[in-house]
């Protein structure tokens, strides 16, 4: 029997928007936690929301502390790996809606949230955070050798 | 006796060419026709200045203030209308009384006649490109910007509500491409709900910003553009009128020219800079420059944004020597650091041993790391005589020993002398798993009265040992990669020891369900507890309201806090047989007044008791907690009897349904609403 222990990876997950050159992420102003079916597996099954910042496009959106994001345009999170999740939300560009089907209290709902563009300040954070990603990443992919 | 009115004569003339004008002069109930050559003479009371305008089928006019005697010129342009249809909220009252006020090249703001009919608007302006603003009473103002000449033809639509307006420039010019922020204060230390409220405007190219639908209340306002200082003000909307700013002016960013005496560090190794700005909504600080002081104690930072900073001078080991708030205001500010060095030397011993170990000095003055050789003496300088806290570590061991309130005094020749000189006690021993082998990864907390005085790595044995812990009662636990350990207590004297062993267990896993009493499971709902040891847990439940987390060691029962989004907070215990939470709309509200510092109040529920900050909801980042009030804090928690203790005292409290139950930790009386 699987232990269904659950383990949160806290991710800054500042997604991005792009010009036409640029390869920023889109900025969605929220901090999320990976939710894994079971401390031995990198499977990701749902998000919560952890970190909103005021005035951010998740917060004009209307995504709140403590939503639990079980869809991300209709399709059903079930990323393999935080390199599967990451790239999700890498694939976020200025300006373009993402819906999220949100479990809030009793209630299924969808928050439309359209990422901005990062602030060269932003796009720094999420660069930083992504070489940290990294780390964990390659930890996991250890994780699955014998 | 009635005083009859004395007239004189004003005489107006009218700048027509190259067109002709016909129409008549106003000035109160007085009418005079313009002649062909476009002139007029009216006679106006003398008493005062009297407003006079132009009523033409063709031409258009600013009003003119005439005086009695004297000759006026009346700029005048061809006339034209704009309008169209008219929105109006639904339920609002067809009659609504429009204001007008144009500006133009050449033309001060100025009033127009604007009217409105049920269904639709008009308002009569020069023949010129202009920017119309119409407004009426209880709704926002509508900004027309570059109507040409040839535009007749608008749609109006009215909303109600509070707006902000305004202006954004530098040097009395409009900048564009300029973010506007709205923020209520409140969000500062209020609901998630005033969060949503932050508003923000590109500016336009003309520098102007409007917000609508802006609830009334107090806000800041914040304008930013790169390669710009930051505008900011604060101000008050009223309920369904415009608040007009000014301008905000955004200079160009300021600079800091730092001078450092002595130019070199104790070591003579160059001076670091840590510039951070201080944030004017929660007073945080966020890192914006570091560098490092040139040979002569020269560091200069330019781009700065103007406002609040904070500034550190550190040593080349990273000990902070000088601090200080700054208030940016100017282009450049010229600051000189005389940084404070008191040199410092001494021994470190437990009981007669000396100690090699790095010794880590904290205080408000600062933050300096040391290290004593074999023979446990060591050298070095900080900032500033009085009482430090001392972490003596030695490095090989992996073990450390916390000491409060060292003294340090400077003595005649501006030195200090410090001796450490740590009790002769010792802990030693290991830690096992349940199957009695060892544990290698992890630590070992000595505690005393909730405080940490000394903790310890574990070895690859999984042994440990601890030296120089002040004797008396002390409670121990380890904390490892394979669980956690049960707390053990010991009680130590002078030139004593203790050898024990730690017994580590994965424990046991709860998993159950948040729901509502109709079996509806509730998302995203915080489960905080507190396992085994001392280890805070705080998880989320998920889509179906499901949780799990492990209990820790020989643990069949947690005490539980759960904060869910449109509930009370709820203090509980639940087990293995029973470990699924059911969540109840009804609430109460417990207020507690408390001190601005530390210690701070916990709460009691039954034998359940949580620091109370533990009651608190999530906040959005940076935030002071919503619960905050002017003297404490105010909690929506399920109602019953609860207990708020603070240094060994408790107060009881009764939180009824829908009532506040109000307890001051500073005084002994419960009051009840």
């Amino acid at each position: 029997m699987s232990k269904t222990i659950r383990l949160f990876v806290i991710l800054a997950i500042a997604t991005t928007l792009v010009a036409a050159n640029d390869e920023r992420p889109g900025w969605l102003g929220a901090a999320m936690a990976q939710h894994r079916v079971s401390s031995d597996s990198t499977r990701v099954d749902w998000l919560t929301v952890r970190g909103i910042e005021a005035g951010g496009p998740a917060a004009l959106g209307g995504l709140k502390m403590q939503d639990v994001i079980v869809a991300i345009d209709g399709k059903t999170i079930d990323f393999a790996n935080l390199a599967e999740s990451l790239r999700t939300f890498d694939s976020f560009r200025a300006g373009k809606p993402v819906k999220f089907t949100v479990a809030r209290g009793t209630a299924r709902i969808t928050v439309t949230v359209i990422p901005a563009r990062m602030t060269d300040a932003q796009y720094e954070s999420w660069k930083f955070n992504r070489a940290q990603a990294k780390h964990q990443i390659e930890a996991e992919a250890a994780m699955k050798k014998p | 006796m009635i005083l009859a009115p004395v007239f004189l004569a004003a005489v107006v003339s009218i700048q027509t060419a190259p067109f002709a004008c016909n129409g008549e002069l106003i000035a109160g109930d007085v009418r005079a026709r313009l002649s062909d050559a476009g002139g007029a003479t009216i006679t106006v009371p003398d008493d005062a200045e009297i407003e006079i305008v132009l009523d033409s089928a063709d031409c258009w006019a600013a009003p003119l203030v005439a005086r009695e005697g004297g000759a006026s010129t009346m700029r005048v342009w061809r006339r034209r209308e704009i309008g169209g249809p008219l929105s109006l909220p639904r339920g609002s009252r067809s009659e609504v009384v429009l204001r007008g006020e144009i500006s133009a090249n050449g033309l001060p703001p100025t009033r127009v006649t604007c009217s409105a009919s049920p269904n639709a608007w008009r308002c009569v302006l020069p023949q010129i490109p202009l920017d119309l603003k119409v407004s009426a009473e209880d709704f926002v103002p509508v900004y027309f910007w570059d109507l040409q000449p040839g535009e007749r033809n608008r749609g109006l639509t009215l909303e109600r509500g509070g707006s902000v307006s305004g202006w954004v420039g530098a040097d009395g010019a409009p900048l564009d491409g300029v973010r506007v922020q709205l923020t209520p204060a409140a969000v500062a230390k209020a609901n998630e709900r005033d969060a949503l409220r932050v508003q923000t405007r590109l500016a336009s190219n003309r520098g102007f910003f409007q917000f609508t639908g802006v609830a009334a209340g107090e806000y800041t306002l914040t304008a930013t553009k790169r390669g710009r200082a930051t505008g900011e003000t604060s101000l008050s909307v009223a309920a369904n009128r415009e608040s007009l700013i000014d301008a905000l002016d955004l200079p160009p960013l300021s600079a800091v020219d730092l001078r450092v005496s002595p130019a070199l560090d104790p070591s003579g190794q160059a001076w670091q800079v840590f510039l951070h700005k201080r944030e004017l909504l929660d007073r945080s600080v966020r890192p914006v420059a570091q560098g490092v002081v040139s040979v002569d104690g020269a560091w200069k930072k330019d781009g700065l944004d103007r406002g609040p900073y904070l500034l550190s001078v550190r040593d080349a080991s990273g000990a902070i020597f000088f601090e200080r708030e700054l208030s940016i205001d100017q282009p450049v500010l010229v600051l000189n650091a005389d940084v404070a060095v008191i040199p410092i030397r001494g021994t470190v011993r437990a009981g007669d041993t000396p100690l090699e170990a790095e010794l880590r000095f904290e205080a408000e003055a600062g933050l300096v790391t040391l290290r004593s050789n074999e023979q446990g003496e060591f050298s070095g300088s900080v900032p500033k005589d009085g009482h430090w806290n001392v972490t003596v570590t030695r490095i090989a061991q992996g073990q450390s020993t916390h000491l409060q309130n060292v003294a340090i005094r400077k003595r005649d020749d501006g030195t200090a002398l410090v001796d450490l000189t740590l009790p002769s006690t010792y802990l030693e021993g290991k830690v096992v798993d349940e199957r009695g082998q060892s544990v290698a990864d992890g630590m070992v907390y000595v505690m005393r009265k909730g405080r940490l005085v000394a903790h310890a790595s574990l070895d690859s044995g999984g042994t440990f040992d601890v030296l120089g812990v002040e004797p008396g009662e002390l409670v121990l636990f380890a904390r490892t990669t394979s669980g956690d350990s049960a707390e053990v207590k010991r009680e130590l004297s002078e030139g004593t020891g203790a050898l024990l062993t730690l017994i580590v267990s994965k424990g046991t896993t709860i998993k159950g369900r948040v729901r509502d009493a109709a079996g509806n499971g509730i998302a995203g709902a915080i489960v905080r507890s507190i396992a085994a040891a001392g280890r805070a847990i705080e998880i989320v439940s998920g889509p179906d309201g499901q949780f799990s987390f492990n209990l820790g060691s020989g643990s069949e029962t947690a005490d539980v806090i759960l904060v869910a989004a449109g509930f009370p907070v709820k203090m509980t215990t639940i087990s293995m047989q029973q470990p699924d939470v059911v969540l109840q709309p009804a609430y109460g509200r417990l207020h507690v007044a408390m001190g601005g510092a530390p210690p701070w109040p916990s709460v009691r529920r039954g034998a359940r008791g949580f620091p109370l900050f533990s009651l608190f909801r999530p906040r959005h980042d940076s935030l002071d907690p919503y619960e905050i009030a002017d003297d404490g804090f105010t909690i929506d928690v399920e109602p019953g009897a609860y207990a708020i203790c603070l240094g060994g005292r408790c107060q009881d409290a009764i939180v009824r349904p829908g009532a506040i139950a109000r307890i001051d930790t500073r005084a002994k009386k419960v009051k009840e609403q």
